[in-house]
């Protein structure tokens, strides 16, 4: 794997960044134009979205340094939904980036990351809550917005299908939270930039819930929560335009696609 | 603190006349290795006054071994704490925690790793659910380091690691994953899939690389190897006594090749070799100001005193 400079000079490659551990960029060959839906969530609001198989959504952070909360469904089966355990196990990596395969608590795969300009995502740092934010805070910090307060909602505005028990581990698209060989966890300055992306295909129909993070506390957000835009591409539209899409991972097929001996 | 009619009810198992029988009808099973013991006082109103070294010990209420490949679960009242002891010393029990009085509230990965700047668990360390409380804390560690972000074995993983296996073929030495087993044992509280959320593997660690890649950690644990974890709020707790999903491949037969996960296809089936594990349900009193998990971090002294709220608001913890 050859490195290159951040930016990108090579479209449509899996690239490791030189500057950033573990970090693994690819740019998308899809185009806004093409895309069958255009929308923009402000800060500290939320999205359900169902993507068929083969349906791509990017999700891009405007102005910068955003913290995009995110969890995936099998749209069919809300009972099977993105395991961070399954897919660090899976993929042999705590953090997502560009070709990672997301799985499911049996390790069939939901989504895999066919673009991404950031190279490096958290998911084992969760979700904000008001009653984490008094943990970590303190008591003054109970009465303000979180991204649990906004997964909640969207699950009540969508039939309550989603509710609290189906708020399982999440990523932090663009949250940089290195670990380090001691065993510590860190929040540091986002890697994330004006008009970083990341980009995921459904492996099979699922729902995505994103919270665009309302967090004022930690520097996740830069303090400053901005709007995050999601793009959707249709399946056809996907595969025609981005054909070097990375395949998802080997071993992670959904069911019925191996032989079933038990 | 008592439990709501409709909560799940703890196990009450009469207690071992004597300890040593416990040891003795275990050992005449041929067995785990027979694990250190803790001191025991000769009655049971001694013990509850008398404590050792090694995390304040007291006479248990509950002993129970786990067989490897094996579930537990139970309902652990706060001001009691539970003893896992790894007999072999290579077990790995994967354990999830959930308030008995909501399960809706549960053990958070998330909240208990940011909120206390750590991606393994040690003395000090505290469980905290999604609602900000602690629900476990670990006041005693033998091994140094639990893993929370491991997770469990599924079936597809297991099956590419062990081979195929049925009831009707293999009976109870077929293999279960830690997927498929958690998930019944909740069932029988009369939860669901959703319910299953996160775990610790006790006795493992993962290690991270600078570049996130995850190894783990061989030879981390030993016989004999405790760790006590303290009920906050009263808890119920399941768990599964059986491989770490990261683990290579387990202990190989005599005369097969090891395999990792990536080459099972290519290599005879790794024999399915779970280890057993020791559980004491023991009293234990509640943290005091100095208790070494309040004065970890303001982050835990805030998490325990919103449990202490949760107990006095009432009318269950």
């Amino acid at each position: 794997m050859s490195t290159t400079e951040h930016p990108l000079s090579t479209a449509g490659d899996l690239v490791d960044l030189s500057d950033v551990p573990g970090a693994r960029v690819r740019e998308s060959a899809l185009t806004a134009d093409t895309a069958r839906a255009d929308d923009v969530v402000p800060a500290g609001d939320g999205r359900l979205v169902r993507l068929e198989a083969g349906e791509r959504l990017r999700i891009v952070d405007l102005a910068g340094n955003q913290a995009a909360d995110t969890l995936f469904y099998a749209a069919d089966d809300v009972g099977a939904r993105y395991s961070a355990a399954a897919t660090i196990r899976s993929e042999g990596n705590v953090y997502l980036r560009a070709g990672s395969t997301l799985v499911d608590q049996d390790g069939v795969a939901l989504v895999t990351i066919t673009g991404d300009t950031c190279g490096r995502h958290d998911t084992l740092g969760g979700a904000c809550s008001q009653e984490s934010n008094v943990v970590r805070y303190g008591e003054h910090t109970r009465h303000m917005h979180a991204c649990r307060n906004t997964f909640l909602r969207v699950g009540l505005e969508h039939g309550e299908v989603l509710q609290k028990r189906d708020l399982a581990a999440n990523v932090n698209f663009f949250m940089n939270v290195p670990l380090t060989p001691e065993g510590g966890l860190t929040f540091e300055d986002g890697i994330s930039a004006v008009d970083a992306y990341v980009e995921v295909r459904a492996e099979r129909a699922v729902l995505v819930l994103l919270s665009n993070c309302p967090q004022l506390n930690n520097p996740c957000n830069g303090y400053d929560p901005t709007p995050v835009r999601l793009l959707t591409w249709d399946a056809a539209t996907a595969a025609a335009g981005d054909p070097g899409a990375p395949a998802a991972r080997a071993g992670t097929e959904p069911e019925g696609s191996e032989e079933s001996e038990r | 603190m008592p439990v709501s009619p409709d909560s799940p009810t703890p196990e009450r198992v009469p207690r071992a006349s004597s300890p040593s029988d416990a040891v003795s009808s275990r050992d005449a099973r041929g067995g785990a290795p027979t694990p250190e013991r803790v001191p025991r006082a000769s009655s049971p109103s001694d013990a509850v006054s008398s404590r050792d070294a090694r995390g304040g010990a007291r006479t248990p209420l509950h002993t129970a071994e786990v067989p490897g490949g094996w579930t537990w679960s139970g309902v652990l009242r706060r001001s009691t704490a539970l003893r896992v002891t790894d007999l072999s010393g290579s077990g790995n029990v994967a354990l999830t925690a959930l308030r008995a009085a909501d399960t809706a509230e549960r053990y958070c990965m998330g909240d208990t790793l940011k909120q206390q700047f750590t991606s393994r668990l040690s003395t000090g360390h505290a469980l905290f659910s999604d609602m900000g409380r602690v629900l476990l804390s670990i006041v005693h560690d033998d091994v140094g380091g639990h893993d929370p972000f491991g997770g469990l074995g599924d079936d597809r993983l297991l099956r590419a690691r062990y081979g195929a296996t049925t009831y009707q073929d293999d009976r109870n030495a077929r293999w279960r994953s830690g997927r498929e087993a958690l998930e019944t044992e909740l069932a029988k509280h009369g939860l669901g899939r959703r319910d299953l959320g996160d775990v610790v593997n006790l006795f493992s660690v993962v290690d991270v690389a600078a570049d996130g890649a995850t190894v783990l950690r061989a030879g981390h644990s030993r016989p004999g190897a405790q760790v006590l974890l303290r009920a906050e709020l009263d808890v119920l707790i399941a768990l599964y006594a059986g491989p770490h999903p990261h683990a290579p491949a387990g202990a190989a037969e005599p005369g097969s090749a090891a395999a990792g996960p990536g080459d099972a296809d290519d290599t005879a089936p790794i024999a399915w070799a779970p280890q057993p594990v020791r559980l004491d349900v023991e009293p234990i009193d509640p943290p005091g100001p100095d208790d070494v998990v309040r004065t970890l971090r303001p982050e835990n002294a805030r998490g325990l005193a919103a449990g202490e709220l949760a107990v006095l608001l009432g009318p269950v913890g």
